[in-house]
């Protein structure tokens, strides 16, 4: 009995054994490209839950590029494949998310992830696996800090992040404009690291800070409260489906007069049809990574609209650029495209991109580019005001 | 009542027996081995995932399983002990054994105070009171900026290590964490084989069954039941601290909701009150989405489908429902040899 | 003055926390399952008026009549086909499937319909009406007076009607209710009917106010629950009370304290509540 027991277990080990060693055989290539063969990109995007639409359009925008390139045959020959994950904007599923890409599909250059919590986990997985990745809308000022120079050599960032922009806005703008500031923040990691920047501004003076849920409806409670104190100002972090529902409660509780700013992204052309009355946005002023009224984005925004027959948003406008900064890394390549090649050219770019301006990454891998101030006048979304942003001093 | 009758395994013939050993080992073999072989981080990041909803599912089986109430509570444990090892390491430099210690010992404390309140309401009360209890963990965890950094999360966790007396070894590898995790969810199942083979399993059981009853005769049911609690907060908690070594941080992400769902589905659709069911929900309940990755968009709708489907037809579990099957199959071969 | 404003404020958001834990409370009490679904049952009866309201162009009544109905058929649709395979299974098994017709739902839409955020203005969301300092639009004035006047109607009807009366003997006691010949499983299908209606009116009354995304439901789900626990497990009128006392409090929580914490609030007051009372504020009293 005993004998035949263990000789069945033996024999289940054996093959076992054989089975995973088989698995194991010819676990694929490192994600490099050679000549003609196509190269692999991941999206890494926060493609489904409440922000859901933010990854969406970042893809549509990339996608947009992507095949733009390929109907020209690719880029020096190599046909661009797109790879999409969705990390869910929760850095536990981020972490499965990004070894996807790298592991089991190979990508050799990734895109994403949009939601700073996530990048910063994911990191050190780029890192360890040598693979670059290119944020588009990612916020938070410790991604800037911990790249390039700052430790990890494969993150790059090319939209402006958070210190800077509240910092340069807050300074030029808003405390021009007000004295006392009440803030309405969106509960997420985006919300939490704009607050901290706001308090530290001379001359204005923050009555209250009050947070949000992502997803959240009615605001009349809060909107109340805050009329109550009889602010200059509103300040307003989140994007444009919440924002447009400040606005119309907003008018509803009669705040008309107090000036509305926001960081982003509100004053989009999507908001409009958010409205109650489309014309009740005017003189809200926002600081943005991206200039919607700038005549040279009009190009983009015919296409996008071609396409996808929805009007073009600053996510997808950010993936689009994000995807041509890439096709304009890898045809400066000579040889095989791999990921290291990929990071060094990334490193070199340095041209213009209208629509956003200039590219140039620094030695923390982070591109900076003026920051533009729109405002809403009437159903139009113009841009009023280009700060120059220099890298900030300590960073 | 004779044990040996009722007993499943009595009439079962040797060698399906000899099969099923076989079977065993052979499955503790690839286990142990497969990374080996495959060499693919990502297949090891996905079945770390699967092991630590093993362990988690494993632990509020207890409460949920064995003693038939429906706790909400379960991510809450888990938050707080991946909070405080982590916090323990990177302001107090504790070593990874003290912080995971810690990771335990706190979690079971708050089980075993929110206990009593909360085990004198009804079912549905006692659920609702665990839904608030995670609530209100998850929404502390995210405005005690001070404390958890908030949304902005707790990063620079250090990874597991043990340095202790000759011992002096870190974890590098994605294999490493696979084989820390491998054995975590290991010793969690045998303490919980252990539990529901002894003498309190059987006393959780009679609490499921009718707790008037049971107290009626003499047993003492409010420590039982925090003891179910505590138990699964600390294997909770433990896998808390395993998991933020191995993301290297730490979020308030990891209390939500949701998590309470999935550990929900995964034993109800597992198999709850039975030892492989947590297990082998929480392996087709992490598999499957990241299967489902193929079908992108359409990939939470369908795992929506199924489970409604499931609960209609497959009310036990699945792994009750395997058992039965295969039960009635043996007792139809039994009764087709059986002399006429 | 604040006060008032606030009041108000709470009214509304109590007049669809209402809607919403009527429905959940009285299936809870005459089926005995818990409806983790509901939330969604109002999120597609807002995708529903909108389709009926700003894709077909129907105006504002028809629309809603449109959305109830809608609502109340799909409603004894579930109980058709879902509830009645579950009714005899255990609770958890209960709890299973409406969790996944929860999940369910909400991914159909947000795949079938996009995730994008819409909106369905009515002429009486662009009203506004200022009485003194308090300034509130008309389609919120609708939202308080019709609900209020949705659970008169409501209280009537289970009071005095003959499947009102049937609803109410059936959540007191079913089996009698079998022994004696009623049709229980015909009350349940009504019940889910008149459930998923109140998730219907409240959309209508409501998605003009906000912008409509499938996941709408979700927040509105937990303080469902909240109330009714409050409320007592099923006791219409006492969820009802309860519902809009919640909104009222939340809203000068808002005002005076920190609207960071509001949601917490509403479980330290439910977990108050299950403590010193484990049956409820009301009295001790079986069925709706």
């Amino acid at each position: 009995m005993r004998s035949k027991q263990w000789r069945a277990g033996a024999a289940g080990l054996v093959a076992a054994l054989v089975a995973v060693v088989g698995a194991g055989c010819g676990s694929g290539t490192s994600g490099a490209a050679s000549k003609g063969q196509p190269v692999k990109i991941g999206l890494n995007m926060n493609y489904s839950g409440p922000s859901g639409y933010e990854g969406q359009s970042v893809y549509k925008g990339a996608k947009l590029a992507f095949d733009e390139q390929n109907a020209k045959g690719g880029v020096n020959g190599h046909k661009l494949d797109a790879v999409l994950a969705d990390n869910q904007c929760d850095p536990a599923v981020g972490l499965n998310a990004i070894r996807n890409l790298i592991d089991k599909n190979h990508v050799s250059v990734i895109i994403g992830s949009n939601c700073s919590s996530v990048t910063l986990a994911q990191m050190p997985i780029i890192q360890q696996n040598k693979v670059p990745m290119l944020a588009v809308e990612d916020s938070n000022t410790d991604i800037t800090r911990n790249a390039g120079v700052g430790g990890n050599p494969w993150m790059f960032r090319l939209n402006l992040m958070d210190e800077a922009m509240a910092t340069i806005f807050a300074k030029n703008v808003v405390a021009k404009e007000v004295k006392t500031l009440a803030v309405l923040a969106v509960e997420t990691d985006y919300g939490q690291g704009v607050v901290d920047i706001l308090k530290k501004i001379p001359g204005l003076k923050i009555l209250s800070v009050d947070k949000y849920q992502l997803g959240q409806s009615d605001y009349r409670s809060i909107l109340t409260r805050i009329k109550s104190e009889h602010p200059d100002g509103l300040f307003f972090v989140g994007d444009y489906p919440e924002g447009s529902q400040v606005l119309n409660q907003m008018h509803e509780l009669g705040m008309s007069g107090i000036k509305v700013y926001t960081r982003g992204n509100v004053a989009d052309p999507a908001l409009f049809k958010q409205l109650d009355d489309p014309t009740s946005a005017t003189g809200l002023k926002e600081a943005n990574f991206w200039g919607v009224g700038l005549p040279d984005s009009r190009y983009l925004v015919k296409k996008y609209e071609a396409r996808y027959h929805e009007p073009l948003t600053r996510p997808s406008a950010m993936g689009y650029f994000g995807a041509k900064t890439l096709i304009e890394a890898i045809s400066h390549i000579k040889g095989d495209v791999t990921p290291t090649a990929i990071r060094d050219a990334l490193e070199k770019v340095n041209f213009n991109l209208p629509g956003l301006g200039h590219v140039h990454f620094d030695a923390h891998h982070q591109n900076w580019y003026p920051l533009y101030v729109n405002e809403i006048q009437g159903t139009k979304v113009k841009l009023v005001e280009t700060v120059p942003a220099k890298p900030l001093p300590g960073l | 009542m004779s044990t040996a009758l009722a007993s499943p395994r009595a009439g079962r013939p040797t060698h399906v027996a000899v099969a099923r050993r076989g079977a065993v080992m052979a499955l503790v073999a690839v286990l142990i081995v497969w990374p080996l072989g495959a060499q693919s981080d990502y297949l090891a990041g996905v079945a770390i995932t699967a092991l630590v909803f093993m362990i988690l599912a494993l632990g509020l089986d207890l409460v949920v399983g064995r003693l038939g109430v429906l706790s909400f509570a379960h991510p809450a444990f888990f938050g707080i002990g991946a909070y405080t090892s982590a916090l323990l390491a990177v302001h107090a430099h504790a070593s990874f054994v003290v912080g995971f210690l810690a990771a335990i010992a706190v979690p079971t404390v708050v089980a075993l105070i929110v206990a009593v309140p909360l085990f004198r309401l009804s079912l549905h009360a006692f659920a609702m009171g665990t839904l608030g209890f995670a609530q209100i963990a998850w929404v502390v965890s995210i405005n005690w900026e001070q404390l958890t950094r908030g949304l902005l999360c707790l990063p620079g966790v250090p990874p597991v290590a043990v340095h202790i007396g000759p011992l002096d070894w870190t974890a590098v590898s994605l294999t490493d964490y696979y084989y820390v995790a491998l054995g975590l969810a290991t010793a969690c199942f045998f303490i919980v084989r252990r539990l529901g083979r002894s003498r309190i399993g059987r006393t959780w059981t009679a609490i499921r069954d009718d707790d008037v009853l049971a107290a009626a005769n003499g047993v003492p049911v409010l420590r039982y039941q925090m003891l179910a609690l505590a138990v699964g907060a600390g294997m909770a908690g433990a896998a808390g601290a395993f998991f933020g070594a191995y993301s290297s941080l730490v979020c308030p992400t990891n209390l939500a909701l949701p998590y309470s769902i999935n550990l929900i589905i995964i034993l109800f659709l597992g198999g709850r009150g039975t030892l492989i069911g947590p297990v082998i929900g929480a392996i087709i309940f992490t598999g499957l989405p990241e299967y489902l990755r193929v079908a992108q968009t359409w990939q939470l709708a369908i795992y929506g489908a199924l489970i409604v489907l499931a609960s209609m037809y497959l009310p036990e579990g699945i792994v009750t429902w395997a058992t039965d099957r295969a039960r009635a199959l043996r007792m139809r071969r039994l009764a087709r040899s059986a002399p006429r | 003055m604040v006060v008032l404003d606030q009041l108000v404020n709470g009214l509304a958001l109590g007049a669809l926390y209402a809607l919403i834990a009527a429905g959940v409370a009285v299936i809870f009490g005459v089926v005995g399952i818990v409806n983790f679904a509901h939330g969604e049952l109002y999120m597609l009866g807002a995708y529903l008026f909108y389709l009926a309201h700003v894709t077909f162009g129907l105006p504002y009544i028809p629309g809603l009549v449109v959305t109830i109905a809608g609502m109340a058929a799909f409603g004894a649709l579930i109980q058709l086909v879902v509830v009645r395979r579950i009714v005899h299974r255990p609770w958890q098994s209960q709890l299973v499937a409406t969790l996944g017709l929860s999940i369910l739902f909400l991914n159909f839409i947000a795949v079938a319909v996009g995730t994008d955020p819409r909106r369905a203005f009515t002429s009486l969301t662009r009203a506004t009406l200022s009485v003194g300092s308090v300034s509130l639009s008309y389609q919120r004035v609708a939202l308080i007076v019709v609900t209020l006047v949705a659970f008169a109607a409501l209280h009537q009807y289970v009071r005095h009607s003959r499947m009102g009366k049937a609803m109410r003997a059936v959540s007191q006691n079913r089996e009698a209710c079998v022994t004696v010949g009623v049709d229980v499983q015909h009350v349940a299908m009504v019940t889910f009917a008149i459930a998923a209606a109140l998730a219907g009116l409240a959309a209508a009354l409501y998605a003009p106010l906000v912008t409509i995304t499938p996941t709408m439901g979700q927040l509105l789900i937990i303080k469902a629950f909240v109330v009714v626990i409050i409320g007592g497990f099923g006791r219409l009128d006492a969820t009802v009370a309860a519902a809009l006392g919640l909104g009222v409090a939340e809203s000068f929580v808002i005002q005076y304290v920190s609207a960071t914490y509001v949601d917490v609030f509403a479980f330290i007051i439910m977990l108050g509540v299950l403590l010193a009372r484990p049956h409820g504020l009301f009295d001790r009293r079986v069925g709706i």
